[in-house]
């Protein structure tokens, strides 16, 4: 159908791609000046000495630029398949030609942002072995272009690869798991809602040292000045503020949890293939991605008191040699407990915790209690400049709070060993369990330091090519044993890792 | 025919008992020197912002910075004489043990059917003193390499060549 041994450009659309994402880059480079054109636009005043009439050519000028360059690079840009190898050239005055030989290819994704879903077109990315992100990317293909390219470019290469390739064939494959609308909804209400807090918190705090002359000139200080003045009378009235922000922090913090599950999880399929599964998810950002047992690393499992309840459980799933910006799309939200052990039991091996759970060495709660001095001495000098002399008053809630935490922490750290798997648990609010096989570890370590040296007790560090596990304040005999064990399975088995 | 027997314990080969070679006695001289240069930079900025700022209070506060330096000088040195009694590594026919560390002692075991590439290093110092770094790099950014310095350049090749035989 389609003849990829002749050069061939991208879909005459691309040519709209092009123009948005160059003018996405001007307007971002540009922003602090767009603001200013904006604020003097506004008040209707002469933009930098020019009359508005001047100013609107000024602008159409440069996005005729932009439009010309657009164009350019469209026509620069032709790919062709010759023997073995995708070819690339692209570039207006600076010409790169850019040669990827089939066999290296590791994973070829297509994918749309909300750009290229309204032109219909989509994202094609060839990624390769030994380097952190993607080389190519071809920005503006027709659906069916692309599929063609991608089954072309899987053709006759490596076993893996084509393993994923006839995966791809419609038969044998069905959808075994979709996020409903409720689900998602529970899972951003369920979610820790101090990091969405702490996110928006530091936008604002972005946002303002950016514009902080622009808010200053709102006067916007001398207005809550006045408001608080006001009302100091009453100390009443500065708790129900207080208490007023914190409902409204907390509805904000809930909101963003929720439409940031939304964003990223929209209409999220889990498909299921012969060997392989496909994740489908994304409002505006469109992912599809193909995981495959063998390239697979560690697997977390991830919940809290809330989500067990409501039957939600987010599988993360850590592939060898991903783009690290795809990274954070390998993970699947709302899933119950059988969903989960099949899914692993999938991708690496059956999966159940039937040997013993260890725990770490009491060691580890003397270690806590010593760590949570830090934030103990940070409230207190905080409580000291604003309550004075009461300061103390604020280990009322914070040392139960700490030591809540601590408990936790201790109860839920835990590790297992069988012969195939190592499976690590942990985590305070959240619950979290590490699995791995310990067919794919690369590197074992053992540390301590001389304080652990004195009571006898290690730890254990686990090396895969996507993270590292620890096994945290054993024995310092049963560290060994460890390392000696994992050590022998790894080197008898002499299993490939990838 | 296939077998699958339980496996003792007891009877798998111990990385603990593997006696860990130490490295050249030389690299401890490349520590002094490579301490004396950061050391001599520092105490040379001292001395300027003493020669050129001429105002009380640097003047004051002069030799309670030299005193201070001196000591972290002298302590630093110590550490690096007894730090380097801890670093050595170990070949066993399956695999590479390095450790090192004072305080934090960390001990990391590579097998070789997981080495991607070696490499030897040799830096401009290193070289007048006929030693070399090997640099043993894993798959993935996890970390988990190793880098084993203070070798002398001759051991550097000869451990560099076996492990290439043993990857292939």
């Amino acid at each position: 159908m389609y003849d990829f041994k002749k050069p061939s450009r991208q879909s005459i659309r691309g040519i709209a791609i092009l123009f948005g994402f160059n003018s996405y880059k001007i307007i971002k480079s540009l922003f602090l000046l767009i603001a200013g054109f904006s604020y003097y636009l506004i008040k209707g005043e002469k933009v930098f000495g020019l009359s508005k009439y001047q100013a609107f050519s000024a602008i159409a000028i440069i996005f005729l630029f932009i439009l010309l360059r657009s164009v350019l690079e469209f026509l620069n840009f032709k790919f062709h398949i010759s023997g073995d190898d995708f070819k690339l050239s692209k570039g207006i005055l600076n010409k790169e030609e850019i040669t990827v030989s089939k066999s290296k290819i590791q994973n070829i994704y297509i994918r749309q942002n909300i750009l290229q879903q309204i032109i219909n077109v989509v994202q094609l990315d060839i990624e390769t072995a030994g380097d952190a992100k993607a080389e190519v990317k071809i920005t503006a293909l027709s659906r069916n272009k692309a599929k063609a390219l991608k089954d072309e470019l899987l053709l006759n290469i490596n076993s893996i690869s084509t393993e994923e390739a006839s995966n791809e064939t419609e038969q044998g494959q069905h959808i075994y798991y979709r996020a409903s609308i409720k689900k998602l909804l529970l899972e951003g209400f369920s979610e820790n809602h101090i990091k969405s807090f702490l996110i928006i918190a530091g936008f604002i705090g972005g946002l303002y040292s950016t514009y902080e002359d622009f808010i200053d000139e709102l006067k916007l200080g001398d207005k809550i000045e006045v408001l608080i003045t006001q009302n100091e009378s009453s100390i009443s009235a500065l708790i129900f503020i207080i208490f007023g922000i914190l409902i409204v922090t907390l509805t904000i913090s809930i909101l963003f949890s929720i439409s940031k599950t939304f964003l990223l999880n929209y209409d999220l399929q889990v498909i299921e293939h012969k060997k392989t599964i496909e994740i489908k998810k994304g409002l505006f950002n469109k992912v599809a991605i193909i995981l495959s047992p063998s390239r697979i690393q560690n697997i977390e499992i991830e919940n809290n008191r809330l989500k067990r309840f409501f039957g939600l459980n987010t599988l993360r799933i850590k592939q060898a040699m991903v783009d690290k910006k795809l990274q954070k799309h390998f993970s699947i939200i709302g899933l119950d407990q059988l969903q989960v052990n099949y899914l692993v039991e999938k991708l690496m091996q059956p999966f159940s915790i039937t040997s013993k759970k260890e725990k770490p060495e009491r060691y580890y709660i003397r270690i806590l209690i010593l760590t949570a001095l830090i934030p103990i001495a940070l409230f207190n000098s905080i409580a000291f400049f604003v309550l004075e002399n009461l300061f103390w008053i604020i280990n009322f809630f914070v040392i139960p709070l700490l030591s809540l935490m601590i408990y936790w922490k201790y109860k839920k750290s835990y590790y297992t060993l069988n012969n195939n798997l190592l499976v690590v648990g942990g985590g305070s609010i959240s619950t979290l369990t590490e699995i791995l096989e310990i067919h794919k570890i690369q590197a074992v370590a053992t540390k301590q330091t001389v304080f652990q040296k004195l009571r006898n007790i290690a730890s254990v560090e686990v090396y895969t090519a996507s993270k590292v596990t620890k096994i945290i304040y054993v024995k310092e005999s049963r560290a060994n044993e460890i390392v000696n064990f994992l050590l022998y399975q790894v080197e008898s088995q002499r299993k490939d890792w990838m | 025919m296939f077998t699958n027997l339980e496996i003792d314990i007891d009877t798998i080969p111990k990385v603990e008992s593997v006696k860990l070679i130490s490295i050249s006695k030389r690299y401890l001289k490349i520590l002094f020197i490579n301490i004396c240069i950061q050391y001599v930079i520092l105490f040379g900025v001292v001395i300027l912002v003493k020669t050129f700022l001429r105002e009380e209070w640097v003047s004051n506060v002069f030799w309670y910075v030299i005193t201070v330096l001196s000591l972290v000088f002298v302590l630093q040195c110590i550490f690096s004489i007894l730090s380097f009694k801890k670093r050595g590594y170990a070949l066993r026919t399956q695999d590479i043990i390095y450790a090192k560390g004072l305080l934090n002692y960390k001990k990391t075991t590579v097998p070789f059917i997981r080495i991607q590439h070696l490499e030897t290093k040799q830096s401009f110092i290193a070289k007048k003193f006929g030693l070399a770094s090997l640099h043993v790099y894993t798959a993935g950014e996890s970390g988990g390499d190793l880098s084993i310095s203070g070798l002398t350049f001759e051991e550097a090749t000869r451990i560099n060549e076996l492990l290439t035989t043993k990857i292939n």
